[in-house]
């Protein structure tokens, strides 16, 4: 604890220090403030997006740079701003503070903690808007980012410096996919960033609660907004989660970063058009709300060896009404990003958790950063379940099926059934592997339906316990070799025995 | 906002139409006075103002009431915005006309404001200074306003060179704040 009397010491030094010399700045007259914007008279040489300075030290971005006016939106209140209030120009463009006291925190988009553990110590500072790294300063995503979730590192695999849209409607199970995700980078040497964007202050509340005790905050930054803050601050948070990353990549660091979601950050964005009076385009957004998207997702990337091999990869989040993919946002960031995993209710609903719809979903680069081993295995369980969802279509519709179809029915079934995943209960990428190979190779043929998620927890108790070096050799080599594999099989026959 | 445009637009040619009748000066006068006349009686502004009243009556009364006192132009400004139905913009036109006049001569505003009334030499010295180090010309207006304590504040457009005692306070417990 710090006592008054040091404190008293402190103002002193600084009052002695304190330049009383004249200054002189460039300032302008609010003529107009209303809904968290303020068109202010003045201002000539202020530069487009520069921080302005409000009298009770309120900031705000000038935006809209006009004849005889500047638009300027207002980060936080406007109550106390009132017309004829001078604005004064802070030469600077928006920044937050960035680097590794940044992790383990909850802040909001300027930067400032909102968990109450105190000041962040960091002196350095980036700013929000960057330009992305170039073709030369990339190189393809080839090291595989394991969400832990086995629906999508078998089906569709993410890798780092990807960006893979999660799309869905509400309640389908969309955060709780990048939550897992986070909780899945334990020990990886992965940092994650999770930006709220209008989500309710109880949900991050929530979240950053489960993230605690799983002991995942401590390589995560909350960046949270909440639906009841200005607009602009909703614009600038995820601008702002992608500095506090970026800094992390360009030291060669691989960062995961969450925007959850950018269908409120569309809608935060448009809201703030209409009021600057720019002229709407479809569903009433303005003409750059591609270009937003576009030049935030373009940041994510995978650094070249020579600045360091860092990566961030970007899991933006998209809501859809009654599952209306071909809506304006949703199209724009389909197209933007590298694949869509896509959550639908009818599967959610069936018990299918994850909701993934593996006919949907795609990862466009993901392929190749796949190990080995996974490879092996997924190309089957892969074919497998395509098979399955045609023979399904048809079987609603015929009586009685041949022997090798209703097979075939049953085993999509249970390939099915055995890619269900309760939340926060990520999977090691080994394990997978030798579920998914147990289960292709048909040792759950006899195993009923119900069963099969105790059969699953059994099995790789049962290999951990009796054959750890099976997942052993195949998270070192990452493959899947032939010896692995009868050892394996050998494993899997052993253990159906006593099931 | 719009206004302001339109404002413009209406002072931009009164200004040209003064300066080719070589009557800047009067109609500048003019038009301040027919703008004080109108706006600083509650009546007569609201006579200006109000939308109900017949425009020809308006223009009427504003005729006889002006006619011979004003000049030509600026007495024709406002008619013109009675029948165009405009008369909310005259103050911004006599403001816009203000900075055109301005402009024309080559000077610009500055506004000088100290917490007590400074001395004419002290201000005559101190506007010299200005224009020698900026090289401009400037319309000096003043303005007391003891809430600066001390020292002097001026305005040059939008720069502000603040050398006031109240703005070293402002600035002293912005730099403590900022080091929390």
């Amino acid at each position: 604890m710090i006592n008054a009397d040091e404190i008293a010491g402190i103002l002193k030094q600084q009052i002695a220090g304190f330049k009383s010399e004249i200054q002189e700045d460039q300032v302008g007259t609010v003529i107009e403030v209303g809904a968290n914007l303020a068109r202010v008279y003045g201002l000539q040489s202020v530069r487009a997006s520069e921080l302005v300075e409000f009298p009770n030290g309120m900031q705000g971005v000038a935006l809209n740079l006009e004849e005889d006016n500047v638009g300027v939106v207002i980060m936080g209140d406007d109550e106390q701003i009132k017309e004829g209030d001078k604005v004064r120009r802070t030469g600077r463009i928006a920044s937050v503070p960035v680097g590794e006291p940044m992790l383990g925190r909850v802040v909001d988009p300027l930067g400032n903690p909102v968990d109450g553990k105190g000041p962040i110590e960091t002196r350095r500072f980036r700013t929000i808007e960057n330009v992305a790294p170039t073709v030369v300063q990339r190189q393809p995503v080839k090291q595989p980012l394991f969400t832990g979730i086995r629906a999508i590192d078998a089906l569709i695999p993410i890798g780092k410096g990807q960006r893979e849209l999660i799309i869905g409607d509400r309640s389908t199970g969309k955060t709780a996919i990048a939550v897992d995700t986070i909780i899945n980078q334990k020990g990886k040497n992965v940092f994650c960033i999770y930006v709220a964007i209008g989500q309710k202050n109880s949900t991050v509340a929530a979240l950053a609660q489960i993230l605690e005790q799983k002991g995942a905050m401590e390589y995560t930054t909350i960046v949270a907004v909440g639906p009841s803050e200005a607009a602009a601050l909703r614009w600038i948070a995820p601008f702002a989660g992608c500095a506090i990353g970026e800094e992390l990549m360009y030291q060669g660091k691989d960062v995961l970063i969450i925007y959850d979601d950018l269908t409120k950050h569309a809608q935060s964005y448009r809201e703030m058009a209409l009021l600057l009076r720019r002229p709407p385009g479809r569903e009433a957004y303005p003409g750059d709300v591609f270009f937003l998207h576009s030049r935030l997702l373009e940041r994510a990337a995978k650094l070249s060896d020579d600045l360091g091999g860092g990566s961030l990869t970007a899991l933006p989040i998209i809501e859809t009404q009654a599952g209306d993919f071909s809506a304006y946002i949703p199209t724009n960031v389909i197209s933007i990003t590298d694949g869509q995993i896509y959550l639908t209710p009818q599967l959610f609903f069936q018990g299918i958790r994850p909701a993934v719809d593996v006919g949907l979903s795609v990862s466009r680069v993901g392929g190749s950063a796949q190990t080995k081993a996974m490879k092996s295995v997924a190309g089957q369980l892969k074919l497998e379940l395509a098979q399955y969802r045609d023979l399904a279509a048809f079987a609603k519709l015929a009586s009685d099926l041949d022997k090798a179809t209703q097979m075939q029915l049953l085993r999509g079934e249970k390939l099915t059934e055995l890619l269900k995943q309760p939340q926060y209960q990520p999977m090691a990428n080994e394990d997978q592997v030798a579920l998914i190979y147990g289960a292709t190779k048909g040792y759950v043929n006899d195993v009923e339906t119900p069963r099969l998620q105790n059969w699953a927890r059994g099995f790789l108790a049962f290999l951990h316990d009796r054959h750890p070096e099976i997942p052993q050799a195949i998270a070192q080599s990452s493959q899947l070799s032939d010896d692995t594999k009868k050892q394996l099989e050998g494993a899997l026959a052993e253990f159906n025995k006593s099931f | 906002m719009a206004n302001e445009k339109v404002a413009r637009r209406y002072a931009d040619a009164v200004f040209q139409l003064a300066s080719e009748a070589g009557a800047v000066e009067p109609v500048k006068r003019d038009l301040h006075t027919l703008d004080s006349a109108i706006f600083d009686d509650a009546s007569t502004r609201e006579f200006f103002l109000s939308p109900v009243i017949d425009r020809k009556e308006k223009e009427r009364v504003l005729a006889q009431a002006f006619a011979g006192n004003a000049h030509d132009v600026a007495l024709h400004v406002v008619l013109l915005l009675v029948r165009k139905r405009r008369e909310n913009l005259l103050r911004e036109i006599v403001r816009q006309y203000d900075a055109l006049e301005l402009r024309g001569r080559g000077a610009e505003p500055l506004q000088i404001t100290s917490s007590s009334q400074l001395p004419p030499a002290e201000l005559h010295a101190l506007v010299q200074r200005l224009e020698r180090i900026y090289g401009k010309k400037f319309e000096v207006s003043q303005r007391i306003d003891p809430s600066l304590i001390g020292g002097l504040r001026i305005m040059m457009g939008d720069r502000r060179i603040d050398g006031s005692v109240e703005g070293r306070l402002e600035e002293l417990s912005r730099s403590l704040f900022a080091n929390n």
